[in-house]
């Protein structure tokens, strides 16, 4: 369960106060440069409340830079809100970016551990997950080769395999579905749908696949500007979605 | 599983300073760090972990025939090899637990923007491998012990304590840095400059009884000054460092430590959105 109230979230703009050398803040200091460069600030999410309900699926639609994988980033804690507060029972699983945790150098089988650690799986819970990840990923002898040699598809193929098996009450869903081929594709909906049926896992759902949000969610959110501008049912929300990018 | 029943998360300026609960909590995650660190440097290399050896004996050569031999720098009558090898074990690892350490949360964007873990983490897992190659070193050291026939007194159990100042250092000095570095790219190019005057400031290749005595307080405000001289000491006989010596370099090995904790700290929250 998950309750949101009031969430805010700024990103400076320009790059003088972070993101900037020292060289160019201490000229603001000395009044070369322009001073108020770096108290730009951009709010990517504005005074947002909602809450998750246990076993509920919720969708979250809108336009690019509406606010969408924001408001995922602070709920997975990768970055903290500037203003407001959320309260999370339960373990939260993020398949945000799925592959961010995987390394080059290593073998998939010893990325399999390594960004199992990383998602928050105990080495229990990795060692049981394992067989089905690889029969998931379906990868084949390229399993010990290390990820460099891998083909796009088969990375995001076992990245992907690796996020669908972490055991959460509450799972985070991002854009994650367009991975590798179409029979792949179908094969992720498939575990997305078990896992958003089964176990009463409370979900949030990004994606602009309107089929997807249909066939999965419950009820679901449009966000623009980094507000809420409508919360319903997902036909609604759907509609709402269309007509704001003027497809109607 | 990791238990979490209910989580709160506020703007970063609520959050505590100290945060050891969280740290506990995921601690797979940082030897996981410390393995991936240490398997991923020596991974499509042949010699692999033997350059954890290597490196320091090549420069024992190196430093044994030009400041050995040719310059003949004194080294408080010790074999100059041994001399020379003891204090470079230490060197190589703070300066290497420091340059990685300070680059562990700029080189990890992938890692810091994408997932939430503690932060810490990367330049601890840093210092970790680090600690690793230095008992790789030691394993050498030890051979070069029994070839010179030098068995070290009862003073080899402090060798802990030099461990802990020099871990209280390099973790105060990667607090700083890492989170300097993650925004403001200048610490790249800073670095290895200060590091080279670290080690110039170092009783690496000459001994401490070089500087005069009245300074010597002054001197080890360094803390490797009193690890090296203190391992000197412990293994070779050398000249132990003194009282004030050793409060020197104890007090700012424990302030470094809480003010680079507490500056990383401060700056965890920014990290993702600036790396």
């Amino acid at each position: 369960m998950i309750t949101a109230t009031n969430l805010s979230k700024a990103f400076r703009t320009g790059t003088i106060g972070y993101g900037a050398t020292l060289y160019s803040r201490l000229g603001s200091l000395l009044g070369g440069a322009p001073a108020d460069d770096g108290k730009r600030l951009h709010w990517a999410l504005k005074d947002l409340s909602f809450t998750l309900a246990p076993g509920e699926v919720v969708g979250v639609l809108g336009h690019n830079g509406s606010g969408k994988s924001t408001l995922m980033k602070l709920l997975a804690r990768i970055t903290p809100p500037t203003e407001g507060r959320i309260e999370i029972q339960g373990r939260i699983g993020a398949l945000i970016e799925i592959g961010m945790g995987f390394h080059p150098e290593l073998t998939g089988r010893e990325n399999i551990q390594f960004s199992g650690v990383l998602l928050g799986m105990s080495k229990a819970e990795i060692a049981a997950a394992t067989p089905e990840i690889i029969a998931f990923a379906d990868i084949g002898a390229y399993l010990d080769e290390p990820v460099k040699r891998y083909s796009s598809g088969m990375f995001m193929r076992l990245a992907f395999a690796v996020s669908a098996h972490m055991d959460a009450e509450i799972l985070l869903i991002d854009e994650v579905l367009a991975v590798g081929d179409a029979g792949f594709q179908a094969k992720c909906l498939e575990r997305l749908r078990w896992l958003t049926a089964s176990g009463g896992r409370s979900v949030l759902f990004v994606s602009h696949d309107m089929g997807a949000v249909e066939a999965l969610c419950h009820r679901a959110m449009v966000l623009d500007h980094g507000q809420k501008v409508f919360e319903g049912d997902t036909a609604g929300a759907i509609a709402e979605y269309r007509a704001r990018q003027g497809l109607a | 599983m990791i238990p979490r029943p209910t989580t709160v998360l506020l703007p970063a300026e609520h959050w505590p300073v100290l945060n050891l609960g969280e740290l506990w909590r995921h601690r797979d995650l940082l030897w996981m760090l410390t393995w991936r660190g240490i398997h991923v440097r020596y991974k499509q290399s042949v010699i692999g972990a033997g350059w954890a050896i290597l490196q320091p004996l090549g420069l024992m050569v190196v430093f044994s025939v030009f400041f050995g031999l040719i310059v003949k720098i004194p080294s408080d009558g010790i074999a100059y090899p041994l001399f020379v090898y003891t204090a470079l074990t230490l060197w190589q690892f703070m300066a290497r637990a420091v340059q990685e350490g300070a680059g562990a949360v700029a080189l990890n964007p992938h890692l810091v923007s994408k997932i939430y873990f503690p932060r810490w983490y990367l330049p601890l897992a840093a210092i970790l491998a680090a600690a690793v190659d230095l008992a790789a070193s030691f394993l050498a050291l030890a051979v070069m012990l029994l070839i010179y026939g030098v068995l070290p007194g009862p003073g080899i159990i402090v060798l802990p304590l030099v461990f802990v100042l020099m871990l209280a250092t390099a973790i105060g000095c990667c607090g700083f840095l890492a989170a300097m570095w993650a925004i403001y790219r200048d610490v790249a190019h800073v670095l290895p400059f200060l590091l080279q005057i670290w080690m110039f400031c170092t009783p690496v290749i000459y001994p401490t009884s070089l500087v005069p005595e009245a300074w010597h307080w002054v001197y080890a405000l360094n803390p490797m000054v009193t690890a090296v001289d203190a391992l000197r000491w412990a293994l070779l006989g050398g000249i132990p460092p003194s009282a004030a010596m050793v409060a020197s370099s104890t007090t700012v090995a424990l302030l470094l430590l809480v003010f680079g904790y507490r500056w990383f700290r401060k700056r965890e929250g920014v990290m993702p959105d600036v790396v």
